[in-house]
């Protein structure tokens, strides 16, 4: 014999990888057999093993909706603030100076201002303060 | 963890890619391979929290004996070694008819690798696989549903 640790519980999990590497090394027409000689309910069995699978489809889906989820709570953008409450001339401003000193990055929602709506001023200014492009008093930064 | 829970973390595992099943493995060969690996990871948890002991591996669903932690009390991790060591030999006598098995079973506690169990036992490789499944058969019909107390 082998001059192995000699520690009980480590023995019987070796002896248990064994029988798990048997039972891979068998080939399914054999365990089939080896099932219906021990008369097994295959069908119960097959549908359980599709359970457990169609189980974890529906968890890994649930996970993957949880995570989502959470990319898009940490992907939302800074709440502007008081720039909110700015007049509607005032934001206007603040993105025309950004176009201004941005030339080519804001000109065309600065050409087409006046087709603008207050949500549209607003989603643009929380891009810009996203972007630490404005801070949150509206200045450039 | 129990056999489901292991066995429902392995399916996650390949479905987010998390572990990628290559071409040329069987899927279910890999898919024992991640079980295999998530239970290691598991047990290396359990040496590390004294708390948590571990469960046993012949009792999937944690009904059998609480195995001590590395770093248990010593009266524990005494009373888990005895506990071990009947398992051994509840596993050795159902098979006092059989020293072939036997042997193969010591062999297999030692982790000695296939080629030489079969030089020491004389066995071509169509032997082995035979005194082999025996084993595992044998094991299987006395603890259908793992180790009990």
């Amino acid at each position: 014999m082998t001059n192995k640790k000699h520690d009980p519980r480590e023995e019987l999990l070796r002896l248990a990888d064994s029988l798990v590497e048997d039972i891979l090394n068998t080939d399914d027409e054999t365990i089939l057999a080896e099932a219906i000689e021990d008369n097994v309910n295959i069908d119960k069995v097959v549908e359980r093993n599709f359970q457990l699978i169609e189980n974890a489809i529906v968890q890994g889906g649930k996970e993957r909706m949880a995570i989502a989820k959470k990319g898009v709570q940490r992907s939302k953008l800074k709440p502007l603030g008081k720039i909110k409450l700015f007049p509607t001339e005032r934001k206007h401003e603040i993105i025309r100076q950004v176009s201004r000193q941005r030339s080519g990055q804001f000109t065309m929602a600065a050409r087409k201002e006046d087709e603008l709506t207050e949500g549209d001023i607003d989603s643009m200014l929380e891009v810009m303060l996203e972007l630490g492009i404005i801070t949150d008093e509206g200045e450039l930064s | 963890m129990t056999a489901e829970e292991l066995l429902n973390e392995a399916i996650l595992r390949s479905l987010d890619g998390t572990r990628k099943c290559p071409q040329s493995v069987e899927f279910i060969k890999f898919l024992a391979g991640v079980i295999k690996s998530l239970a290691w990871a598991e047990r290396q948890r359990e040496k590390a929290d004294p708390l948590t002991g571990a469960v046993d591996i012949n009792d999937p669903d944690g009904h059998g004996p609480r195995i001590a932690a590395d770093d248990a009390p010593a009266d524990d991790r005494l009373e888990a070694q005895r506990e071990y060591k009947r398992i051994q030999q509840s596993l050795l006598d159902l098979f006092e008819d059989d020293e072939e098995v036997q042997y193969l079973m010591l062999c297999r506690f030692e982790e000695m690798p296939a080629d030489e169990i079969k030089q020491q036992l004389d066995m071509d490789d169509r032997k082995f696989a035979t005194v082999q499944r025996r084993m595992r058969r044998r094991i299987d019909k006395a603890f259908p549903e793992g180790w009990q107390q």
